[in-house]
């Protein structure tokens, strides 16, 4: 009952570990290449992107 | 004797009610005492969490002008990391890794802003791309909203990986 108990909190913690690993890939991924390949999300969406200065310029 | 009379029957007029009447002040109640077997881990002083906080913001901000973009992630990664010492229940913290990144972009947003750069532009053009209405608000708040999802994932894995002793 104990060890079943135990086995399950591991479990649960690993399950989470792995679930924030996945959310912050996909986060990271998502902005990184979502700046990279709609670059005029840039200047908007995060302030001090290499895009913000020709942006301002326009 | 007479106002006294006209009183009888009425609130206020008894007890406690009539003290307030009186403008004699009621202490109020004392809180409920709730015990509880959960063990505090809660260590170093909430000025020191304070001043790692605004530390924090001013990092972010300074990212900004270098162009990395991913520092409310680091920073809320750092936060969570750092939660294995400070103990701060998850909603206190969640809300102070949140107010960081708001902080962290939203300042030199706002400093550009007062530098006469067309942000406001730039934000209704993000706003319109991204299918919301087309204000200058709406852009800011899908910015602001960015750092907030980048900061509380980088929280959420910084707690998964230092979990507490009893979570263990």
């Amino acid at each position: 009952m104990l060890e079943e108990r135990e086995r399950a909190r591991r479990l649960r913690l690993y399950g989470n570990g792995v679930a924030a690993l996945v959310a912050a890939i996909l986060v990271l991924a998502a902005l990184g290449v979502g700046l990279e390949t709609h670059r005029p999300l840039g200047p908007g969406l995060v302030p001090g992107h290499g895009e913000w200065a020709a942006w301002v310029r326009r | 004797m007479t106002a006294e009379f006209k009183r009888l029957g009425k609130r206020g007029s008894y007890r406690l009610g009539r003290l307030r009447t009186q403008g004699v002040r009621v202490a109020a109640a004392p809180e409920p005492f709730r015990p509880s077997f959960k063990r505090s881990y809660r260590r170093g002083p909430a000025s020191a969490w304070v001043l790692a906080a605004i530390a924090a913001v001013a990092l972010i901000g300074a990212g900004t002008v270098i162009g990395w973009w991913f520092l409310p992630f680091v920073a809320g990664l750092a936060a969570g990391l750092a939660n294995r010492v400070a103990g701060w229940s998850t909603a206190t913290a969640l809300q102070a890794v949140a107010a960081m990144a708001v902080a962290g972009w939203g300042i030199p947003l706002w400093w550009h802003v007062l530098d006469g750069q067309a942000y406001g532009a730039a934000a209704r053009h993000i706003a319109v791309t991204n299918g919301l209405p087309r204000s200058a608000a709406a852009g800011l708040m899908l910015t602001l909203v960015v750092a907030i999802v980048q900061a509380v994932v980088g929280y959420w894995l910084g707690r998964a990986v230092t979990p507490r002793p009893a979570e263990i």
